[in-house]
């Protein structure tokens, strides 16, 4: 073999002049090996540490992960890989470039296998790559898709979410309140008579007034985790999370309110009414949101809204 | 062929059900939500049937992550999933909420993290069963349609193989894998020496 000819002087140099951190410990899990990379990203020398146990020398990491991996390689000879993703930086090291005057945490991916000298003692190899560039282009890469997905997610009428934002957002807060057992609360408003509306003003006008409407329901709202959104034509949706029954009435009913008082004439009177009004569905789920889904909230909302329709329109219902 | 007894089968996925179990907790660990892994059944395929099983309908794209191990007989494990579930799985596990569209670097680092995590949970439970350790390599990723996947892997010859089902779930996900495992057939043989082992010292 030709690697047998290379010179055993030679091993440790190249193994130092390696870009990747290398660990070795032996099958008392002690640290035997640690390599000029990991030395200077650590700023600590290998003789201060060799010789220790794991959680002598990395006591902030006994019993992790990276921890469990090494004992696995050395008891059972099984090899584990651990994502920057789902572990990010779990050794204390980082970079020291002369440009960079404040030293920056490493992200790392590490390897750790096990491996036998002819003798049959059990050691365990840990390398530790820096993928810090690679976090910082996935992460540039994921801005550039979020600000796409930004003029995807928006309703041009209106500037309000669409529906396909809706559906996202209400996955994500559902899933919260799930977890956090707290309740969640969503009303769907329609504009009454907005055809009779639209046929005595035009199209145009019909416009103007969604946007008008739009901008009365976003100034019915105040908490950051609000959202309204436009669910279709003239229908529109608000979803209040961390909300229970009682308080998504109080905002339904304010709804109602506030649109009265705007006072948005309609081209003639219908149903005995001279303004354009909007009635509002309220449904809230509290508890057991694990036999449910999303979409039995826009569903109760929906039923909750016909029959504000039902008894004359121009009010909230639950 | 190498069909277990109901006896047997039950007690080879209760055997597996521990093990992945403890995958699960050290996943849910990691990231912060449930993470449930349960195998419901395993059976003893040829590896024609296998390939059937895993390719479906035909064309659906799958994600594998495999580990060779070496001992006194050599084999490989590998885990498979739909492609787009496993994007999910990843996904959710990272938490994530910009979606890019193909699974990158990181993500396909993370993804062969949780297959190792799984693979090694049941390459121990083997041999724990065989009595025997086993040297293993790191996990190896491939993305394709279900035959060429599996064939690529399939590289010895035997024709059985053992065949886990194996259903992962994380928040709404529920989705299901396999998990097959490429030894040859006096390793079989001993596999079922070691259940029998392991059924003779249950208390009855």
């Amino acid at each position: 073999m030709v690697h047998s000819r290379i010179p055993r002087e030679l091993l440790i140099p190249i193994i130092d002049s390696l870009k990747l951190g290398v660990m070795v410990f032996d099958a008392d899990c002690r640290l035997v090996f640690w390599n000029k990379w990991v030395e200077e990203s650590s700023q600590q020398s290998a003789s201060s540490l060799l010789g220790k146990t794991f959680a002598e020398a990395f006591p902030e990491l006994t019993q992790s992960r990276v921890h469990n991996a090494i004992l696995m390689a050395l008891m059972r000879g099984l090899p584990s890989l651990l994502s920057q993703s789902l572990n990010r930086a779990p050794f204390d090291l980082y970079s020291h470039s002369p440009d960079n005057p404040t030293p920056e945490r490493i992200q790392q991916s590490i390897q750790v296998t096990a491996f036998q000298v002819p003798a049959g003692e059990n050691y365990c190899l840990v390398q530790v790559q820096d993928v810090t560039s690679v976090v910082r282009r996935e992460e540039a890469l994921r801005r550039h898709a979020s600000e796409q997905i930004q003029y995807s997610f928006f309703d041009s009428l209106t500037q309000l979410a669409n529906r396909r934002r809706l559906s996202d957002y209400l996955e994500e807060e559902w899933r919260r309140a799930r977890r956090n057992k707290s309740p969640i609360a969503l009303l769907m408003a329609d504009l009454d008579h907005f055809q009779h509306y639209n046929q005595g003003f035009g199209r145009q006008a019909g416009d103007d007034c969604l946007q008008q409407a739009a901008q009365l329901l976003n100034n019915c709202t105040r908490r950051p985790a609000d959202l309204v959104a436009r669910y279709g034509g003239e229908e529109f949706v608000i979803l209040l999370p961390e909300t229970p029954l009682q308080g998504a009435c109080t905002v339904a009913e304010h709804v109602v309110e506030v649109f009265r008082e705007a006072a948005i004439p309609l081209p003639s009177p219908k149903d005995g009414r001279e303004h354009l009004t909007i009635s509002v569905g309220v449904a809230a789920f509290e508890t057991g949101l694990n036999d449910l889904h999303p979409a039995d909230l826009i569903t109760a909302a929906d039923a909750a809204l016909f029959m504000a329709k039902r008894l004359g329109r121009d009010r909230a219902m639950h | 062929m190498y069909a277990l007894s109901p006896l047997q089968s039950d007690a080879l996925c209760e055997i597996f059900n521990i093990s992945v179990g403890q995958a699960a907790n050290a996943m849910s660990s990691m990231v912060n939500e449930e993470v449930l892994l349960n195998v419901p059944r395993i059976d003893f395929l040829s590896r024609d049937e296998a390939a059937r099983v895993i390719d479906g309908s035909g064309q659906q794209r799958i994600c594998s992550v495999s580990q060779n191990f070496e001992g006194e007989f050599t084999g490989e494990a590998m885990l498979m999933f739909p492609e787009e579930n496993s994007l999910e799985i990843v996904r959710l596990m990272i938490g994530k909420t910009i979606p890019l569209s193909h699974m990158t670097e990181l993500e396909q680092d993370a993804l062969s993290e949780v297959g190792n995590i799984i693979l090694n949970a049941c390459v121990s439970t083997l041999s724990d069963l065989l009595r025997h350790d086993f040297t293993c390599s790191l996990p190896i990723l491939r993305f394709g349609t279900g035959k060429p996947v599996f064939a690529e892997a399939a590289a010895t010859e035997q024709d059985v193989v053992m065949f886990l089902q194996i259903e992962f779930q994380i928040e709404q996900l529920n989705t299901r894998g396999y998990l097959v495992f490429m030894v040859d057939i006096p390793t079989i043989d001993n596999l079922k020496r070691g259940i029998d082992r392991f059924l003779g010292g249950m208390p009855s």
